[in-house]
């Protein structure tokens, strides 16, 4: 398939000594276009990526995360349902065992409302309290394990049970004087 | 290599200029600058929590931000210098609009994937993920960049020039219009994006940090002018390769129609003559 | 220094690809212009960057 950019390589077709010589200057500019199958499935692969991604993105609810307070004020809602959630860790981080797996404990805030979190597998590499992050998991009924190392949880039995975590970052990288936004008061989710 | 008339081949058969140089050596030194601005005199990103007295923050993930940043922002730019170039391909239907157009979506499209490619590996070890499907910014940006993909797969569909250049100005106006949703979608879907807020817009930047970032701004311009340049120049040989081309079939047919017409009348007048045909031509 | 596979995964991948299309551009100009008469290639004189915007009269 010709470039058009390699157009000067091209000279038309034809005898060169033949009675009906064509001196049309094709095929650079022909009456009718042709058409690249390659780069037409290019162009439909390119649309159909574009959908797909769309798709992904609008289509699943559980793609959005919640604030801690609007989890805990859809909790009947919500039920056994898979969802994220993002606030930040209070100090004071249990590790332990939970169902046999490797599981770090704590309390998550935003606000003034908490949840107790139970993360089963590695955290983020740079999960710390203090550093916002997004969980996802379910609503289980009953104490967090290790609740009474837990300080300030919310104790209001139920927890998070979560296995995906990502940290939030925030914007700020004006060193000493980088703002926290205030969190946990002690006050727990109804 | 090819016709020169220069003195020099090597220095007359190419895109560059003496101006065009001087920006390459200034771009390279840029280049050169901002490393070490970002790898030796700037601080990694400590903090000191207030509450629990531990350090915080990116720690020296954050010099991937010294090149990711300025790469989007010159993103946006040659993304729009192609839509402003797609109204005049559609406005004034002359090749300069189109050919800048064509460079400018070019080039953005290899910003907007390295930026892609440089957030996903800051992602790594800051969020704990190379990609998220949930994010908003990171979906805008991935479908602008598919978007502009698709526009220089487009321009390949046809052979005919102007529909190449009136379809790809039509889809780039279209895409386009993903920039603004891409830039605010930290701020209109607050909460509903890892993506952190804008850290310029909100002065949580200072000193050398500003200062480096500023300086990778003027630098991924500098790259970004480069290679707009001779993207330009390409595309403008490109176009002149196929015009020339075409010149010369024509001239070279001419010249065949009247070869074949002289020895088409030689022949007749030979029969004419009674004479065999192995005659010589003009005898 | 921390993290420091991604930051030379990061910077090298962005200095290689630029680096790469910047050679590629260049490479073709040159196979270009040795099929085009210096005519079309008004940076080897005049101080324009790239010609003008009615510099053609045939194409798009």
């Amino acid at each position: 398939m010709p470039d058009p950019g390699d157009g000067p390589e091209e000279v038309p077709g034809g005898s060169p000594t033949g009675p009906s010589l064509d001196l049309t200057p094709s095929p650079s500019r022909p009456e009718r276009a042709r058409r690249r199958p390659v780069a037409v499935v290019a162009v439909v692969a390119v649309l159909v990526a574009v959908v797909a991604v769309l798709l992904r993105t609008l289509g699943d609810a559980s793609l959005f995360f919640y604030e801690v307070s609007e989890a805990v004020e859809r909790r009947t809602e919500l039920a056994d349902a898979r969802f994220r959630v993002v606030g930040t860790p209070q100090p004071g981080l249990v590790e332990l065992d939970v169902d046999g797996e490797p599981a770090v404990v704590f309390t998550l805030c935003a606000g003034h409302v908490l949840a107790d979190v139970a993360h089963v597998g590695d955290p983020a590499e740079l999960f710390q309290p203090g550093v916002p992050v997004v969980l996802q998991g379910v609503w289980v009924a009953g104490p967090v394990p290790g609740l009474a190392d837990l300080d300030g949880s919310s104790d209001d039995g139920w927890h998070l049970r979560t296995d995906h975590m990502v940290v939030k970052h925030d914007n700020d990288y004006r060193g000493e004087g980088a703002e926290l936004e205030p969190c946990g008061t002690g006050v727990a989710g109804e | 290599m090819g016709t020169t008339t220069g003195t020099a081949a090597g220095t007359r058969d190419t895109t560059g200029s003496p101006r065009s140089r001087l920006l390459g050596v200034v771009t390279l030194l840029a280049v050169a600058v901002l490393g070490v601005l970002a790898f030796v005199l700037t601080d990694p990103d400590v903090r000191i929590h207030p509450t629990t007295g531990e350090e915080f923050g990116q720690f020296d993930a954050v010099r991937m931000l010294y090149v990711h940043v300025p790469l989007a922002v010159m993103t946006y730019l040659a993304y729009g210098i192609c839509a402003v170039a797609s109204v005049g391909v559609l406005v004034k239907r002359t090749p300069w609009w189109d050919v800048t157009a064509h460079a400018a979506a070019e080039v953005g499209t290899v910003f907007c994937g390295l930026v892609l490619v440089t957030g996903s590996i800051w992602g790594r070890p800051v969020w704990n993920t190379w990609w998220e499907w949930g994010d908003v910014r990171l979906m805008t940006t991935l479908v602008l960049f598919l978007m502009f993909t698709g526009y220089l797969a487009l321009r390949r569909t046809t052979d005919d020039p102007r529909r190449q250049a009136r379809r790809a100005a039509v889809v780039a106006l279209v895409a386009v219009l993903d920039i603004p949703l891409v830039n605010r979608s930290v701020e209109w879907w607050e909460n509903r994006t890892l993506h952190q807020r804008s850290t310029i817009g909100e002065l949580k930047i200072e000193d050398l940090t500003l200062f480096t970032l500023f300086f990778g701004f003027v630098t991924a311009g500098l790259v970004l002018a480069w290679l707009l340049l001779h993207r330009f120049r390409v595309g403008w040989l490109e176009q002149a390769a196929l015009d020339h081309g075409v010149a010369a079939a024509i001239a070279e047919r001419h010249a065949e129609t009247d070869d074949a017409e002289v020895l088409r009348s030689v022949g007749e007048r030979a029969a004419g003559e009674g004479t065999s045909g192995d005659g010589e031509p003009g005898s | 220094m921390t993290h420091v596979g991604y930051l030379v995964a990061g910077w090298g991948i962005v200095v290689g690809v630029l680096g790469t299309y910047a050679v590629r551009l260049v490479r073709r100009g040159r196979a270009l212009s040795g099929r085009v008469p210096e005519v079309h290639r008004r940076w080897l004189e005049a101080p324009g960057p790239a010609g003008s915007e009615d510099g053609r009269a045939s194409g798009a």
